[in-house]
């Protein structure tokens, strides 16, 4: 049975669909109503409450902190500074990618990992050697995401740190609705948004508190899948979903390298001493065979299609997570579609697929494979740019560079 | 400095005299004020110590003496207990109705450890798929040469109870106990366990002359042979990091902070600790790493020392004080043992292996779990010099009224004073999958590992065993070839 998250006594009594899902061991709401457009559009033109505690959380703490994250993570988590956070991965010693997630730097040889599985044995299997204290917290912290334009305006009154400061990838210590915790410039949608980690204890104040600063601003509590629509428009895979950890896979063709998972851009192997670089610094000699890219699908042919068969063009009402062939012209198939939605902002049908490496550069035509009738058609997807959706507010900062007084 | 020698234990030392006779000059650091490793003041039995080592050294000018083993006593609490030799002409007539099973046993094991000793004096095969068939299909025409009558016994058996094994062949518990008992030395098994009588066979191979003057004689002429060689012996200097640069060892750091260089590092001390504790962690491919975590080091080793008023006679036997004894008079008191290692808990009864001589007398107990329930105190540690006492004094009656405990140390004294992880003897322990080219990997085993220049010689390493030498010699000449 699925436990339930410090916020739950909130997002139950919210809860009108009894849309629940179970979200690493957790009962995580889908969407609070019959649809989840609503939640959608507060994301994009408000902002949403999204109660993301089923994160795995672990605190890294010691002389050698550092050091050991920068071993298991493929970033240099060395040079992290205190109040800054890294997006990164960990591979296997194959180079194979077990998992994606952040390391946040509290403070000196003191970190916060996330993580979408639990890692706590891969730790253990490399401590030895390290002054290093590691604990789960997952179960201790509880974590909100307040993601959309209007995030940072609801957060003023909720949170004493100074937001106008506060970077992308940023981190403060402060108070939430008077709990002491941590505000992160994080998330998962692709917007302006926050993260909010304080004690279980002081969850549901902090839940209410920004309900109620946000009564204004049109807040609402979001479900997972308006979380996902965001996401795929953002370009952020899914594990599981876009790539599998090398950990779950049956077998060795499941498994991805960060390259081939569009992970690639938080590698570097000229540093030395973390685990996977032997191996991809061969993959690098021999090239990646994969990479994962943003496809956008030829509507007016959608349309066409369906009208085929007397049909008038058919949304899925969410994001699509089953797996499709990606064909070229010649019907040769050349990789999959792991994730697909219609983008109500954009007005586009979109897809993340993972791809043979000669047919990715920005531009190329592929045949992407869509169901109507039960009879397997083909749709011309072209391959663009990632993030589809990527809005200034994003990773803009009213206050940095500081401005200094005329 | 050429080469560096991490440990100065009977294998360091060897390793380090081996190395300077090839002209290589040579330094050993040794953590102790001593050298010698668990010949220094641990264990006692040095009959396993290799012939080929004392000759490659030419041991005999520097003062080593040998001799063939001393025979065993086994006390028994009814009739006269057994004087055991292991020529069974000299066996013969203690041995009564198992003197003719014992002479065809014998006549067995001369027959088919010649094979086994030959494994043991050369380097682990390489099973690896890209390594050369040769030797591999030498040995195997070698174990063929051994017959189908012996080739079929051998695979029969070897997988097989020490107990059960050797009651097909004898009646006598006495005679099965204290042959069952060094088969189990290092090993994480009790009589009934499987595949121990693969270990009784490893030993059996192992075993010709021991050293007149016992282990501190051997240590002594191994400093000798390193001193005459020119080799600079370092007590007291403990080596805390290998040094790698490019995925080469250059060096050592010593604690006390200094740095010293040399192209070629030889780690005698056990492999985990070498490759998970000297070796920054980034230095280590994460397959080694996850490889050597694997490897098992539950030691189940305890010593008292006593120092004695008259030497030590056994009720049985009055007037006879045997210089080498093992209390224990059925091979289930080895089962038993092993029970309580197992389940983690204080042994009562515990069988001992004791050697005396010069006033002084040596207890080992292989049935004291490192991993003792609680943890070890100084409380456990007076409980289980009660528990060693009584155990004799079942067969001794007045051992307490001219013995006095000078010292008991526990696996976790063991651990804390050798540097042996586990409080593990042998660094690793004898099992059929951490023995040959699986002792403790197909490259470790060979006394290489994934960094260039780096070489390990403990017992951890093929062959393994106690004071042999043989991982040492293997390791030093390993490290010639580069």
């Amino acid at each position: 049975m699925p436990r339930t998250t410090p916020f739950h006594e909130r997002t139950a009594a919210l809860m009108q669909s009894y849309a629940w899902k179970e979200w690493a061991g957790y009962a995580a709401p889908c969407n609070y109503d019959a649809h989840s457009e609503r939640e959608y559009f507060a994301i994009r033109r408000s902002a949403g409450l999204i109660d993301v505690t089923p994160l795995y959380k672990y605190e890294v703490t010691g002389p050698d902190a550092a050091r050991f994250l920068a071993r298991l993570w493929t970033r240099d988590i060395t040079k992290l500074k205190p109040g800054r956070v890294a997006y990164g991965c960990m591979c296997d010693g194959d180079g194979m990618v077990l998992d994606d997630g952040t390391v946040a730097c509290l403070a000196p040889e003191r970190y916060r990992m996330t993580s979408s599985e639990a890692w706590l044995g891969w730790f253990e299997q490399h401590r030895r050697g390290f002054d290093v204290q590691i604990e789960d917290s997952t179960d201790r912290i509880a974590a909100l995401a307040l993601q959309g334009p209007l995030s940072r305006e609801v957060l003023r009154n909720v949170v004493d740190a100074d937001l106008d400061s506060l970077r992308f990838f940023g981190l403060a210590a402060c108070h939430l609705a008077g709990a002491e915790g941590w505000i992160t410039r994080t998330g998962y949608t692709g917007d302006l948004g926050y993260e909010l980690w304080v004690p279980n204890a002081d969850a549901i104040t902090l839940y209410d508190a920004i309900l109620e600063a946000g009564a204004e601003h049109g807040v609402q509590p979001i479900g997972l899948d308006a979380l996902d629509v965001t996401r795929i428009e953002a370009g952020f895979v899914l594990q599981g979903i876009d790539y599998v950890s090398s950990r779950s896979c049956l077998i060795d063709a499941r498994r991805s390298t960060p390259e081939d998972s569009g992970l690639g851009w938080t590698v570097n192997l000229e540093r030395e001493g973390w685990i996977g670089r032997e191996a991809l610094l061969r993959e690098r000699e021999n090239g990646p065979k994969w990479n994962l890219v943003g496809l956008e699908l030829d509507w007016a042919e959608i349309e066409d299609l369906h009208a085929e068969y007397e049909l008038p063009p058919h949304l899925a009402p969410c994001a699509c997570r089953e797996a499709v062939p990606v064909y070229l012209a010649s019907g040769k198939q050349v990789g999959q579609a792991t994730s697909s939605t219609w983008s109500p902002t954009l007005k586009r049908s979109l897809a993340l697929a993972q791809v043979h490496r000669r047919h990715t550069s920005i531009g190329t035509k592929l045949q992407v494979e869509h169901t109507v009738e039960f009879e397997r058609r083909r749709v011309t997807a072209t391959v663009v740019d990632r993030p589809f959706f990527d809005p200034p507010r994003k990773t803009s900062t009213p206050n940095f560079p500081p401005k200094t007084p005329a | 400095m050429d080469a560096i020698v991490i440990g100065g234990g009977h294998n360091g030392l060897v390793a380090a005299a081996t190395l300077a006779r090839q002209g290589h000059r040579v330094g050993v650091f040794e953590q102790r004020g001593q050298f010698g490793g668990v010949a220094d003041g641990l264990l006692h039995d040095t009959q396993s110590f290799s012939p080929e080592v004392v000759s490659d050294l030419n041991l005999c000018p520097h003062g080593l003496k040998l001799q063939d083993p001393a025979p065993v006593f086994v006390p028994s609490r009814e009739g006269h207990g057994l004087l055991l030799h292991r020529d069974p002409d000299l066996a013969a007539e203690e041995l009564g109705p198992d003197a003719e099973p014992y002479r065809n046993w014998r006549a067995f094991l001369d027959r088919v450890l010649p094979f086994a000793r030959a494994q043991l004096d050369r380097t682990a095969p390489d099973v690896r798929g890209n390594a050369s068939l040769w030797p591999l299909m030498k040995t195997g025409m070698a174990f063929r040469r051994l017959g189908k009558k012996d080739i079929h016994e051998l695979l029969r058996v070897g997988p097989a109870c020490v107990d059960d094994y050797l009651s097909e062949w004898f009646t006598s518990p006495l005679l099965k106990t204290a042959l069952a008992a060094p088969a189990l030395h290092g090993t994480f098994m009790g009589s009934r366990s499987p595949t121990s009588t693969a270990t009784l066979l490893l030993h059996e191979a192992q075993v010709s002359k021991e050293v007149v003057g016992g282990a501190l004689a051997l240590v002594g002429s191994l400093v000798k042979a390193c001193r005459a060689g020119g080799v600079e012996l370092q007590a007291g200097a403990e080596v805390r990091r290998i040094r790698v640069e490019g995925g080469r060892a250059v060096g050592v750091e010593l604690a006390d902070g200094s740095s010293v260089d040399a192209g070629t590092v030889l780690s005698c001390i056990g492999p985990r600790r070498t490759l998970l504790d000297l070796v920054a962690p980034e230095q280590l491919p994460v397959g080694t790493a996850g490889h050597i975590r694997k490897v098992r080091v539950r030691g189940t080793l305890a010593r008292l020392t006593l120092k004695l008023s008259g030497p030590i006679e056994y009720a049985c036997r009055p007037g006879f004080a045997p210089e080498r004894s093992l209390v224990g008079e059925h091979p289930l008191d080895l089962e038993r043992a092993f029970d309580h290692v197992k389940h983690r808990r204080m042994p009562t009864d515990p069988p001992l292996d004791i050697r005396q001589s010069g006033g002084e007398a040596s207890v080992l107990v292989r049935c004291a779990p490192f991993q003792l329930e609680g943890g070890w105190t100084d409380a456990r540690r007076s409980e289980l010099t009660e528990s060693v006492l009584a155990s004799l004094e079942r067969y001794a009656p007045e051992v307490r009224s001219i013995a006095t405990v000078t010292e008991t140390l526990t696996p976790a004294d063991l651990a804390q004073r050798y540097g042996l992880e586990g409080g593990h003897e042998m660094h690793g322990e004898l099992a059929l999958d951490q023995l040959g080219p699986m002792r403790p990997g197909l490259e470790l085993s060979r006394h290489l590992t994934s960094i260039e220049g780096l070489f390990c010689g403990s017992a951890g390493i093929h062959p393994g065993g106690g004071i042999s030498g043989r991982p040492g010699r293997l390791a030093a000449r390993a490290a010639q070839q580069g």
